[in-house]
């Protein structure tokens, strides 16, 4: 095996291992989450509790819907509707975006005061 | 290489990047559970035009396939997003290449990471804030994979390319 491809696999490895780290150290300092924070275009649009069943409609760009502690995008205008598969969340720190309508649904843990 | 042949081949290499990017389109992995990933498969016409005409042969491919990915599906959004990883994947991909450090695997590697960094950079701006940082470790993961299957493939093309295409002298 040349010397490139050893360094190929050698980076490869090392990478992974970062990303794996990165994903385990993010993940584990996450606490369950209570509120839900819209921003559209980075305005905050609304803070919701998650405890309350409720359906959003943001500006007619997509309708977030919360549910049994979590939180998730049911329809949306834009084309390819990345936001609605995306599976519910309900963890601090996670985010649903929709890159099209410029929409983000993230979950805020701890006690944040909400409006609405 | 001659001129003609470059241009020939150019024209060849923007036609297969843009069926390619066309290809991934059809792969939905947003209903796998990991939205936002793509396989990078347009970087393979990239990186070949790279290998087998150097940089700015590469960056023609590369804009063509991102102005016609534009005007044929028609979002805005899309191409800012295409344009800022673009960019930044092709210099670094150029950078690496020229230190002769990896091989093909690791440039196309290193490319995919800077394509996602480009992104994740332009996704931060546009949306004004953070928030997608939280899903960065995922979708590096991916670019190392599928940059490391991408690079492994060209890397086996490239000979039989590099024998057909430089002997047209």
């Amino acid at each position: 095996m040349s010397k490139q491809a050893k360094r190929d696999i050698a980076l490869v490895l090392a990478l992974l291992a970062l990303c794996a780290a990165a994903y385990f150290a993010v993940s584990s300092s996450r606490t369950e989450g209570n509120i839900c924070e819209i921003t559209v275009s980075g305005e905050v649009f609304g803070r919701f509790p998650l405890a309350r069943e409720k359906a959003v409609d943001v500006n007619g760009l997509c309708t977030v819907v919360i549910k049994d502690g979590a939180v998730y995008v049911a329809s949306s205008t834009c084309p390819n509707k990345t936001c609605v598969s995306h599976r519910a969340i309900s963890r601090g720190g996670e985010a649903i975006i929709c890159i099209p309508n410029a929409v983000v649904v993230r979950v805020l843990g701890g006690e944040a005061d909400f409006v609405v | 290489m001659k001129r003609t042949a470059k241009l020939a081949l150019c024209g060849l290499f923007v036609a297969l990047a843009f069926g390619l990017s066309w290809v991934e389109l059809l792969i939905p992995f947003d209903s796998l559970g990991i939205p936002g990933v793509k396989l990078g498969l347009a970087n393979l016409a990239v990186m070949a035009a790279l290998y087998l005409m150097g940089f700015l042969p590469a960056a023609a491919v590369s804009l063509a396939r991102i102005l016609l990915s534009w005007f044929v599906f028609g979002s805005f959004t899309a191409f800012i997003y295409s344009l800022c990883g673009g960019v930044l994947s092709l210099a670094v991909m150029c950078l690496i290449k020229r230190s002769g450090f990896f091989g093909c695997a690791g440039v196309s590697v290193c490319g995919a990471v800077a394509h996602n960094a480009g992104q994740l950079a332009a996704a931060c701006a546009l949306l004004h804030g953070t928030a997608v940082l939280y899903y960065a470790p995922v979708l590096f993961a991916a670019a190392v994979v599928t940059g490391a299957l991408n690079g492994a493939l060209l890397g086996r093309v490239l000979p039989a390319l590099q024998k057909r295409f430089t002997k047209t002298e």
